[in-house]
């Protein structure tokens, strides 16, 4: 498991009150499909994902493609990243 | 596999005089029977909704039991005010003013919302004006994320995504409209030995378009089991003014003009009406679509938008959670 992915992890456990063993939640559950994280959730995620790794994540972006499975934010955050050190 | 009928909007169709019937027999029943109350008090907000409640309370119980309460503040449309008199006019019934801006002020409902928007748009400041907005649900697969659009006296707009905490603390804040607002009916109505009309259609008691122990709030709720496009159909055969049935439906919440398709749902009322109609009944998108001008995968954005707010408004319909069972006279004359 990449940081990422478990300060991902950690993140949703610690505010969106998931029980059990981190490591199992699947990486590709959906979390809103799931009422993991409603839409005032998606909003803190975002907040996070923008404070946590420093990117800024436009409307657009804002897409299940992206951020509705740890394995979609994992992804994106490593792309934004890969895209903001290069310029 | 069901078969695809033949989707128009002619599947909304009722029979309003059957509907009005159907509905001023249970009104009558529910207030005078059930609740043993003299007369009902219907907030009138210059809307379809609101004027059809009082004009079928007023067939119900005869126009002198309906009181038509009118609570304009400082950011309230001047339309709302007038048309809710045109309103109580049409329906026969008595209006009440009672302007409700002394009491946000002393609340905070301003100075606390200014608070949440300047924490996102520093420069927002006395004389500017505000609405939130959320992006269409058809054009893209994007979350439905509020923005708030500020607008200084020059009319320059900035429009800034809102964060969490801004985002509770705007929610929160201008919540006090719609509580103040029931506050104020449940006093006109406890000094009368009356009782309060909620006007929700069911396109918004359905997605939760409402605030818990505001507009939420009532002892009777009329129209909750009519689609939008149903309510404007008893509107008509009501006789319910042209001014009133042809105003967009609006918020009437934020101090910029605001529809409610910005502010939450995802199209125009009409076509709203059906895709929740569709969700209901196991109409395909597919089949749903031709009728509405959108493609297959638009109307599955918005199956997928109206899911998402039946689960995010479960706990607006939730009523206080009880430890045990209460049983005896309570329960008895209860639901």
């Amino acid at each position: 498991m990449t940081t990422v992915e478990q300060e991902i992890r950690t993140f949703l456990v610690e505010n969106f009150s998931l029980s059990g063993d981190i490591a199992r939640l699947p990486g590709t559950r959906s979390l809103t499909e799931r009422g993991i994280v409603d839409s005032v959730g998606v909003v803190e995620v975002l907040t996070f994902l923008e404070t946590q790794y420093d990117i800024q994540i436009n409307d657009d972006e804002t897409i299940p493609e992206n951020i509705d499975t740890i394995d979609n934010m994992v992804r994106f955050v490593t792309m934004k990243r890969g895209l903001q050190g290069a310029q | 596999m069901p078969l695809a009928p033949n989707v128009s909007p002619d599947l909304l169709r009722i029979d309003a005089e059957l509907a009005i019937s159907e509905i001023t027999t249970a009104i009558a029943s529910a207030v005078i029977q059930r609740m043993r109350k003299r007369g009902v008090i219907v907030g009138l907000s210059g809307g379809v909704d609101s004027t059809v409640c009082a004009a079928l309370c007023a067939r119900a119980l005869g126009p002198e039991r309906v009181v038509g309460l009118l609570m304009p503040e400082r950011e309230s449309s001047p339309d709302s005010l007038e048309l809710g008199r045109l309103a109580a006019e049409s329906a026969g019934i008595t209006p009440v003013v009672e302007d409700i801006t002394a009491v946000l002020d002393a609340t905070g409902c301003y100075r606390r919302r200014d608070e949440a928007i300047r924490s996102i748009i520093p420069e927002y400041s006395a004389g500017w004006r505000s609405k939130v907005m959320l992006p269409s649900v058809v054009g893209s697969d994007q979350y439905r994320i509020f923005s708030v659009v500020g607008q200084a006296p020059d009319g320059t707009q900035h429009r800034a995504r809102v964060t969490p905490s801004a985002y509770l603390e705007l929610v929160a804040a201008t919540s006090f409209k719609q509580r103040t607002r029931k506050m104020m009916e449940y006093y006109h109505a406890d000094r009368r030995n009356y009782a309060v009309v909620g006007t929700p259609n069911l396109l918004e008691y359905d997605q939760g378009f409402f605030v818990k122990n505001g507009d939420g709030a009532a002892d009777i709720k009329p129209i909750a089991h009519l689609y939008k496009t149903q309510v404007y159909q008893i509107a008509e055969h009501l006789g319910v003014p042209d001014a009133i049935r042809l105003r967009p439906p609006t918020t009437d919440t934020y101090s910029l003009p605001q529809t409610q398709e910005e502010f939450y749902f995802s199209l125009p009322y009409d076509k709203m009406d059906l895709c929740l109609y569709a969700r209901n009944n196991g109409i395909e998108a597919a089949d749903i679509g031709p009728a509405l001008g959108l493609t297959e995968q638009q109307v599955e954005r918005v199956f997928r938008d109206i899911d998402s707010k039946r689960r995010a408004s479960r706990y607006l319909h939730l009523a206080p959670q009880l430890v045990a069972e209460v049983s005896g006279e309570v329960s008895a004359v209860g639901d």
